[in-house]
């Protein structure tokens, strides 16, 4: 052969070429991608709510609307778990003159009230104790079977008195703060399916009684209704029975079986009512936390109360202006704070793995918390997170400013798999804020109404996976959705929100709002999911240019309203941005 | 003289690498974990599988890095005690 090399470098230089042309996508032309062509999409709208998957890369899409006027709008999902992209939407100029968006302007108001489950000074704690627990290694097999009887202590209304110890050293873990408590209610020996169970409520002694130092008093009967709506006798008919139902049991024996430190089971549970952060305020604030600190032995840990218990907010539930509304909003936290109590046992003590000392993430936890507020709002008759009546299923009036959902559209590009709130000064740790809140009440309403109700806030607790995979564990759960992806369900949940003011879908779109009620009955229980319509906040949702969109998020771009004929959209995304079209 | 020279640059050594014994090369996801107020930051080692939680993210501006893949230099300060309670460190270095 005179020239062999020659011949080689031929071949496979165009080997290279055959490769670098790509394999096109069938339906389009070019390559899509960066720095490649564009592919072309023709789309033509013939539903009432159409929903089309535009792709990833570069775009060019011809929307052929015909002549019934359509609203159009882009998703830009991107579901990286760490990359923001940046992408850019260009479209040609507008058939019909667009009329002005309908937009509700909320009042001002003098005072937002912005209600936490947190308190900055608890977050570090545990980082800076010493040892505390550490797995029972039994030396012999007769150990293992040795129960530590319960420290007995029972409590007596209107007798027994306590200094609880409400915040600790977060290097020592000594107390640094205490309050001055007295038993207000025992409630001993009610029947639950997890046998028999003592609530105890404490108050502290500066909330208590007409004439208190604080803006609002606590009374006994105000204390005799919160026991009431936390505990009583029956099946199926307070806060214990439906958390539990969904997410089991606050403790066992085999929390301290496996980990010495920790308090046994003496199936009590004690809620302290506190001026937390001692602020005064009956009307925003911190209005309750659970605490982990306070399941360890005192001899571990100096700080704790070894008691499970829950810390609410004194003068807040005393307020009573707003017609019950915030004895009504103590109750829903109160089960709010439970799931936290619950999760605590029942995913990082029972199925996280000792070695790693790893919880779940700050975001999945508080989006239980916060969907549990959704499924007890008409039980306890309380707005909720939505901000309806809750004998009204429908999703609503314009221009509403109560619940989690004004905030939430006015912060819907927000991750929803991180922090974004203040940066704590004293730890440099990332607080969840109350948009965060907000966003992740918004996500976890949408699954319990598209993914089985009830069973998939279980089902996401209820496993050994961490981040996203334990959603998608659960979703994975539900039939015909085995081989879902996160992106996926990051598409779908903003497709639902721009489609919530549809009250009559197609079954296969995702839903929040079906113009009524939707039961959802999970083991004992039934709970009642109202329907939620975004557009009926004020603000209503925000839509922007989407030149940034973080990880793990979505964007919402409007294209225009009242569009007819043909529209072009150009648009170039990143390498995990996906654009989808919403006509409606 | 030679001999006491060696002799202590071999103490020498021997102390420099024992101080730096506790030092971690550590690779992995930063993410925040527990629920409010509790919440921390953690990473979790791809190569042991353990995860650490973080004493000190505002020092490298970590809080702006959450969910993503960092490789650090970290002083390993407790152990792990428990679910919940990650080993703790303090991070000395961010190589990426």
């Amino acid at each position: 052969m005179k020239h062999p090399y020659r011949l080689l470098l031929t071949l496979f230089s165009a080997i290279v070429l055959i490769g670098c042309g790509g394999s096109g996508n069938s339906g389009n032309s070019g390559n899509g991608g960066n720095g490649g062509a564009a592919s072309s999409k023709t789309i033509a709208i013939t539903e009432d709510n159409q929903v089309s998957i535009l792709g990833k890369g570069a775009i060019h899409a011809t929307v052929n609307i015909g002549t019934r006027p359509k609203s159009l709008y882009l998703l830009l999902s991107n579901g990286s778990q760490s990359q923001p992209d940046s992408p850019s939407i260009t479209h040609n100029a507008k058939a019909v003159p667009t009329q002005r968006n309908k937009r509700f302007t909320a009042p001002t108001l003098t005072k937002r009230p912005m209600m936490l489950h947190s308190s900055r000074y608890i977050q570090e704690f545990d980082s800076k104790l010493k040892k505390l627990l550490h797995k029972n290694k039994p030396s012999k097999y007769w150990m293992r079977n040795i129960k530590i009887a319960p420290k007995t202590h029972k409590d007596v209304a209107n007798s027994s008195k306590l200094k609880f110890c409400t915040n600790i050293d977060r290097n020592t873990g000594d107390c640094t703060n205490k309050t001055n408590a007295t038993a207000r209610k025992v409630l001993s020996n009610i029947h639950t399916q997890f046998g028999k169970k003592t609530l105890n409520i404490w108050v502290s002694d500066d909330s208590f009684g007409i004439g208190c130092p604080k803006a609002k008093c606590v009374t006994q009967a105000m204390v005799d209704t919160l026991a009431n709506s936390f505990l009583k006798a029956g099946d199926d008919n307070d806060i214990y029975d439906w958390d539990t139902n969904i997410f089991g049991e606050e403790w066992g024996d085999d929390a301290s079986s496996q980990y010495s430190a920790l308090i046994s089971d003496n199936n009590e549970i004690t809620i302290l009512l506190t001026d937390i952060d001692n602020d005064n305020s009956p009307s925003g604030g911190i209005i309750g936390y659970f605490y982990p600190k306070d399941t360890f032995k005192k001899s571990e840990l100096n700080g704790s109360n070894e008691r499970m218990m829950l810390y609410a907010d004194a003068v807040m539930f005393a307020n009573t202006d707003g017609d019950g509304f915030w004895q009504k909003e103590m109750y829903s936290t109160l089960a709010h704070e439970f799931q936290h109590m619950i999760h605590y046992y029942q995913k990082t003590i029972l199925l996280t793995d000792p070695d790693s000392g790893d919880e779940e993430d700050t975001w999945i936890n508080e989006m239980l918390s916060e969907t549990m507020e959704d499924l007890i709002a008409t039980k306890i008759q309380h707005i909720g997170p939505r901000g309806v009546d809750p004998n009204d299923g429908s999703a609503g009036s314009d221009g509403n400013t109560k619940g989690r959902y004004a905030l939430f559209n006015e912060n819907n590009t927000l991750s929803l798999i991180e922090n974004s709130g203040p940066i704590d000064q004293d730890t440099g740790q990332p607080t969840f804020g109350i948009n965060d809140y907000s966003k992740v009440s918004a996500f976890g309403t949408f699954l319990t109404r598209n993914y089985g109700g009830a069973k998939i806030l279980h089902d996401i607790m209820k496993n050994n996976k961490l981040h996203e995979d334990a959603v998608m564990y659960a979703i994975h759960k539900v039939p015909g959705n085995e081989s879902k992806t996160f992106d996926e369900m990051l598409k779908e949940w903003g497709v639902a929100v721009l489609l919530s003011d549809q009250d009559n879908l197609d079954p296969n779109k995702p839903t929040y709002n079906t113009g009524d009620f939707t039961p959802t009955t999970y083991k004992h229980s039934t709970y009642e999911l109202g329907s939620i319509n975004f557009f009926n906040y004020g603000p209503q949702p925000y839509f922007s240019n989407c030149s940034s969109i973080q990880a793990g998020a979505n964007c919402y771009y409007k294209v225009g309203d009242n569009l007819t004929g043909t529209v072009t959209i150009d648009l170039s995304l990143g390498a995990d941005a996906e654009a989808t079209l919403i006509a409606k | 003289m030679m001999k006491q020279i060696l002799l202590g640059c071999v103490v020498w050594g021997a102390v420099m690498g024992c101080a730096k014994s506790s030092d971690l090369d550590l690779e992995g996801g930063l993410y925040m974990k527990g629920s409010t107020p509790h919440s921390y930051m953690v990473i979790e080692d791809q190569k042991s599988h353990k995860s650490y939680k973080i004493k000190n993210p505002k020092a490298f501006n970590l809080a702006h890095r959450q969910n993503e893949s960092v490789k650090i230099t970290a002083k390993f300060l407790k152990k792990a005690i428990g679910p919940g309670f990650p080993a703790v460190i303090e991070v000395l270095s961010v190589k990426n």
